[in-house]
């Protein structure tokens, strides 16, 4: 089994606007997909239908290989999830919820809780009732919740909302080993990119509905390297200098007065001294770390007016 | 199904529940001794019997509803009822568990209650000598019998405000829908409520029972 999970032209319609817009994503075993979007893109819509509480319009989900319908239950057993926010009943405890969670589950391991209760950091809440806890918290015991069962597939949607960047970081940690020691397979939605870039294997890029692009964090870390952008009066004169004085390959023309340099190691000031002895004109220069930022800015962006 | 139950009691609370109940009681036992310094006393036991049926029977139409609201409207509107549906249990079960909450409370708290303030007051007439006569062995008889029927067809008659409660997801809609029912039922025209006449309530209880039906018929294929 290649893929955890799998769609194919899954639509959603919620009085006749397509929320959710034939998606095809595919999610391997064990991977930390990301899905990344800006509110109101379908996200949680997406993760609604794979947890199975939204019925599709249109198009198939395949979980674990076999086809989710209205009556598969028996593949939540194998789910831990959050969907929207992290929802508990207020007057009981932390563990007393999460001991209704395990009854629920059919779940009957005594020790789970407080290890589950440890991988998450929460602690000194013996005797609280979940209304006292701030939205952090909630989100560490709903995590907790989630992971309690060793589940083989986790479904967070937004598990980062409310929490400090310490926190934030202990998160990103623990999705690491769950992912990486116990082979869990983790798809986490977010809209802060940042984080994405940091927790993910696989992004899926999803706006206005569509999944735009699904990539590698490996493959956008490989096209997106550091060159050097440099603007001149004589562009002729600059590609002979780049190409024979220099002797550089790998750059582009960008338009009749810039010029990129991809190669690694070059100086700026190296190639500033060449530009000026062969008497060119150098309008701007600079180092130039095209961000991931920009790479799903243009994603989303063209993806909004091609929609 | 009966672990359903008990995990649904668990989760609610609901075992604190028996002492709101037995403050009803107290409310209703109160109420009742109050109107035999009215003008309108009770002729004998029979006549004062009625009166707690009608009281019984409004109070816990309403508590009812206040346990509809906790059990399956709040679950809409803070949002587990989604964490209840990703459990591995179809939702039709976990729904039932909560209907048969729900009527079973109606149906014993008017049942038990009735029987309860029934008692107090004999207790509290021998002392106070509110009502003349005996209470004979009839009398018991059929109190007992009609508390019994009225408990089982107020069970499905409690169960009209989740309709319109769940409409909207709406609490207040909910316990509106209980009030107004309890009027509409309870109010005396002479000597007559709409008990009088076994017709009446027995359809509304059916109605009741489709009402549920209805709220909940498509539950496996509905969006959360």
């Amino acid at each position: 089994m290649d893929y955890i999970i799998k769609t194919n032209e899954l639509t959603k319609t919620y009085k006749g606007r397509e929320v959710v817009s034939r998606v095809n994503m595919k999610v391997r075993k064990g991977e930390i997909y990301g899905f990344l979007g800006p509110n109101g893109a379908g996200k949680t819509t997406l993760m609604k239908m794979l947890t199975n509480l939204v019925k599709p319009t249109s198009g198939e989900i395949e979980l674990f290989g076999e086809k989710l319908q209205n009556v598969s239950y028996e593949v939540l057993k194998r789910m831990g999830s959050i969907i929207e926010y992290p929802a508990f009943y207020d007057k009981l405890t932390a563990r007393e919820n999460l001991e209704l969670h395990c009854e629920y589950m059919g779940y009957y391991d005594s020790k789970a809780i407080n290890s589950a209760l440890d991988l998450v950091k929460l602690k000194d809440i013996e005797h609280k009732s979940v209304k006292d806890f701030s939205l952090g918290m909630k989100q560490r015991l709903g995590i907790a919740r989630a992971i309690i069962t060793k589940p083989s597939l986790l479904i967070l949607d937004e598990p980062i909302n409310g929490m400090d960047p310490v926190g934030i970081k202990e998160l990103r940690d623990l999705f690491h080993m769950l992912s990486r020691e116990y082979g869990i397979t983790l798809l986490i939605s977010s809209h802060i990119l940042r984080e994405m870039e940091q927790i993910a294997d696989t992004i899926g890029v999803i706006s206005g509905g569509r999944l735009i692009r699904e990539v590698s964090m490996h493959e956008i870390k490989e096209q997106n390297t550091e060159y050097i952008e440099v603007v001149v009066n004589d562009l002729h004169k600059a590609i002979y200098v780049v190409e024979e004085v220099l002797r550089l390959k790998n750059f582009k023309v960008m338009d009749d007065e810039k010029l990129r340099i991809y190669d690694a190691g070059v100086e700026l000031g190296e190639l500033s001294k060449e530009l000026i002895l062969h008497s060119v004109v150098i309008n701007g220069m600079h180092r130039k770390n095209s961000s991931l930022e920009d790479y799903f800015l243009n994603l989303i962006n063209g993806g909004e007016i091609s929609a | 199904m009966r672990k359903l139950i008990m995990l649904e009691i668990k989760k609610f609370q609901l075992q604190k529940y028996w002492k709101n109940v037995m403050i009803a009681n107290m409310v209703a036992f109160v109420l009742l001794i109050s109107m035999n310094f009215t003008e309108e006393k009770f002729a004998d036991y029979q006549t004062a019997f009625a009166a707690v049926s009608v009281l019984v029977r409004a109070i816990f139409t309403i508590f009812t509803a206040v346990i509809i609201s906790k059990l399956i409207i709040d679950e809409y509107r803070s949002g587990s009822i989604a964490l209840m549906f990703m459990y591995p249990i179809q939702r039709k079960k976990i729904i039932l568990s909560k209907l048969i909450i729900v009527a079973g409370f109606a149906f014993s708290s008017i049942f038990l209650s009735t029987i309860f303030v029934d008692g107090f007051y004999y207790l509290a007439n021998s002392l106070l000598h509110l009502v003349p006569g005996q209470l004979t062995a009839e009398v018991i008889a059929t109190s007992a019998r009609d508390a019994l029927v009225i408990a089982a067809v107020s069970a499905g008659i409690s169960l009209i405000p989740l309709y319109f409660g769940m409409r909207k997801k709406s609490v207040p809609a909910t316990i509106v829908t209980a009030v107004i029912l309890v009027s509409l039922t309870s109010s005396t025209m002479g000597e007559q409520t709409a008990f009088s006449f076994m017709a009446i309530p027995t359809v509304l209880a059916i109605v009741g029972f489709a009402a549920a039906w209805l709220s909940f018929r498509n539950i496996e294929k509905a969006d959360i």
